[in-house]
């Protein structure tokens, strides 16, 4: 038998209060751990929907450059639009290797989502959209058969959301227009799987915005001509550039604010913990000053005691250290669904993160934290004199 | 017949305030081994502290305290410790066992605290002097109030001391237990141990070799005793 094995031993005489003290650090350390993945997954998940749009550029219509950008990325209403001519303009740019306009519009169905009722978002695309996009590839089905069919092609969850399969058709309520499946992408883990997509000039026959576009994505040959090119098209009237490299560091800003309140929380679930652990060992210290007393008395240095009351808060410490970080694993995914639903703008894909690092990087600052919090009480405990400490209670 | 103990004008004085306490004012025995001595007085009388001093808890104001040849006065703390370790096993008047461990984990605690390798069968061989076989792996909290002291004496027992020093060893017990403890206090003084007890009960007092009687912090002779006023 070791002093670790009595210092476990002591723990289990008080089952509860250890329980509890251990759970605070738990809760503390699973606070840290889905701080620390959301701060890797976050920034991977956007950086991912952001390259999967697969342009560098977005030229809109004058309005809020990251509202605009919001709405190209997940979609829906509210876009302002600009003239086709726009993109019949600048697609010859020869600093320009692939550009594809788009028009974006929602539409209110009422029996969508089980008759709950929801808004289906419909892109137009051309050709050109698939270009940028080489990844995009048909689970079913083809190209559609001209630029104004009553055609569509649906991302792969909108169609596994209402349950649909090629040759299909599809009505628009409120446009009172049926439309025909012609095909279905594969999963993509971007916003374009839930999207319903048509051609362009269908898009804009029925929903009545003839020659309008929400915008238009470009890649460049080069991409350091970035900053000359968005120079040039400032000149274009009514229109704006947007690089996505800014928009990604713009979310990404917003979101450090957001994280910088989390991280307050963490710290303060982090001292309250250790303010719990402090008093649980301290207590249980003076529970058992005759005790201490008498391991003196029978041949233990003021060492030994500091040691094995040290190894007591170590050992709550590590253990809630590990419930933190089984919790966190456990609860990732129920955090997830809360971050996403706070937050202005989730990219797709997992946004909380939990990595081996955020995992041993908790531990260890578990540990740390019973290094420090056990110092006081295993000082106190140390300095007790032996028949002092013994006949305390006689 | 070695000396164990040996004092020599042993003083412990102690400043409460403006008043110098007296606890100890010269005081002069010695102990050998397969010796029982009882030291008895009343409340106050310097019994606790003479125990402390003997058991290297505390160091003496001034006189001279050999334990098992070595003079102590003066000793640090980690060297009071090693002569504790070596020579010295101590019970109380309560076990002060620790509840969440076994008998035989108890016994074992002063092994881990010398940093001796642990021996199993030195272990069992105390458990058995102490009446406690077969009881080995039953936790202390299990036991009778009797049987938790014969674990405490096992524990003291453990490293081979050279005395044993008991500080009220039957006070909170039954008839039968402090004859039973008595025997086996006899018991260990046949092996050779000598065996130093600080008591109230007279009864056990008496089944020792030798009484000292403390008082105002003097050994006085037993007719000066007020224990017998």
């Amino acid at each position: 038998m070791k002093l670790l094995m009595i210092a476990f031993k002591n723990l289990k005489r008080r089952k509860l209060r250890s329980l509890f003290t251990i759970g605070g650090v738990a809760i503390a350390v699973a606070v840290l751990v889905s701080l620390l993945g959301f701060s890797a997954g976050y920034k991977k998940a956007l950086t991912n929907d952001i390259d999967k749009m697969g342009y560098q550029v977005l030229v809109t219509a004058k309005g809020c450059p990251y509202e605009a950008a919001t709405l190209m990325l997940k979609g829906g209403g509210g876009l302002r639009y600009m003239e086709q001519d726009v993109y019949n303009g600048i697609v010859s740019d020869e600093r320009i290797d692939k550009a594809t306009p788009q028009l974006i519009h929602t539409v209110y169905d009422p029996d969508r989502l089980d008759g709950r009722g929801g808004f289906a978002l419909y892109v137009g695309i051309m050709k050109s959209h698939l270009e940028l996009k080489p990844w995009t590839k048909f689970k079913s089905g083809k190209w559609f058969t001209k630029d104004d069919a009553d055609e569509v092609i649906m991302g792969f969850e909108a169609a596994e959301l209402e349950q649909r399969s090629v040759g299909d058709k599809i009505f628009i309520p409120g446009i009172e227009k049926i439309l025909t499946v012609v095909g279905i992408f594969e999963r993509t883990g971007t916003q374009d799987d839930g999207v319903i997509f048509l051609p362009l000039k269908s898009a804009q026959q029925l929903f009545d915005l003839k020659d309008k576009i929400s915008g238009i994505g470009i890649k460049l040959k080069n991409i350091e001509e970035l900053g000359q090119f968005e120079e040039d098209m400032y000149e274009v009237p009514g229109t704006q550039v947007i690089s996505m490299a800014q928009v990604k560091g713009t979310f990404l800003n917003l979101v450090s604010s957001a994280k910088v309140l989390v991280t307050s929380v963490a710290i303060i679930a982090v001292f309250v913990a250790a303010i719990g652990v402090v008093n649980t060992i301290l207590m249980s210290v003076f529970e058992r000053t005759q005790e201490i007393g008498v391991m003196k008395a029978i041949g233990a240095s003021k060492l030994d005691i500091f040691r094995l009351i040290w190894m007591e808060t170590i050992l709550v410490c590590t253990l809630g250290g590990i419930a933190g970080n089984i919790g966190a694993l456990l609860g990732g995914s129920i955090v997830e669904r809360v971050v996403k639903g706070l937050l202005p703008y989730a990219p797709e894909g997992q946004i909380v993160l939990i990595t081996p690092t955020a995992l041993l990087t908790s531990l260890i600052g578990a540990i740390i934290l019973g290094l420090v919090a056990g110092i006081y009480p295993a000082y106190r405990a140390s300095s007790m004199r032996p028949i002092e400490a013994i006949r305390s209670g006689e | 017949m070695v000396k164990v103990i040996e004092a020599s004008g042993v003083k412990k004085h102690y400043q409460r305030g403006p008043e110098t306490v007296r606890a100890l004012d010269g005081v002069d025995f010695g102990i050998s081994s397969g010796e029982m001595a009882a030291i008895v007085g009343p409340s106050g009388s310097g019994k606790t502290t003479l125990m402390n001093l003997i058991s290297c808890l505390d160091s003496p104001t001034s006189g001279m305290l050999e334990i098992a040849g070595q003079d102590v006065t003066g000793f640090s703390e980690s060297q009071l410790i090693e002569i504790r370790r070596k020579n010295i096993g101590f019970i109380f008047q309560r076990p002060h066992l620790i509840p969440t461990l076994t008998a035989r984990e108890n016994v074992e605690l002063p092994f881990i605290f010398s940093k001796q390798k642990m021996n199993g069968d030195v272990i069992s061989q105390k458990l058995d002097v102490v009446g406690l076989r077969g009881r080995n792996h039953i936790q202390v909290r299990m036991l009778s109030g009797g049987d938790m002291q014969r674990v405490a004496i096992a524990r003291a027992l453990v490293l081979n001391p050279k005395v044993l020093i008991a500080d009220e060893p039957t006070a909170r017990f039954s008839t039968r237990v402090r004859i039973g403890m008595t025997e086996l206090f006899r018991q260990l003084v046949r092996s050779g141990l000598a065996v130093f007890i600080a008591t109230h009960d007279l009864d056990l007092a008496g089944s020792c070799d030798r009484m000292i009687h403390l008082q105002d912090g003097v050994i006085v002779p037993k007719e000066m005793s007020s224990l017998y006023a």
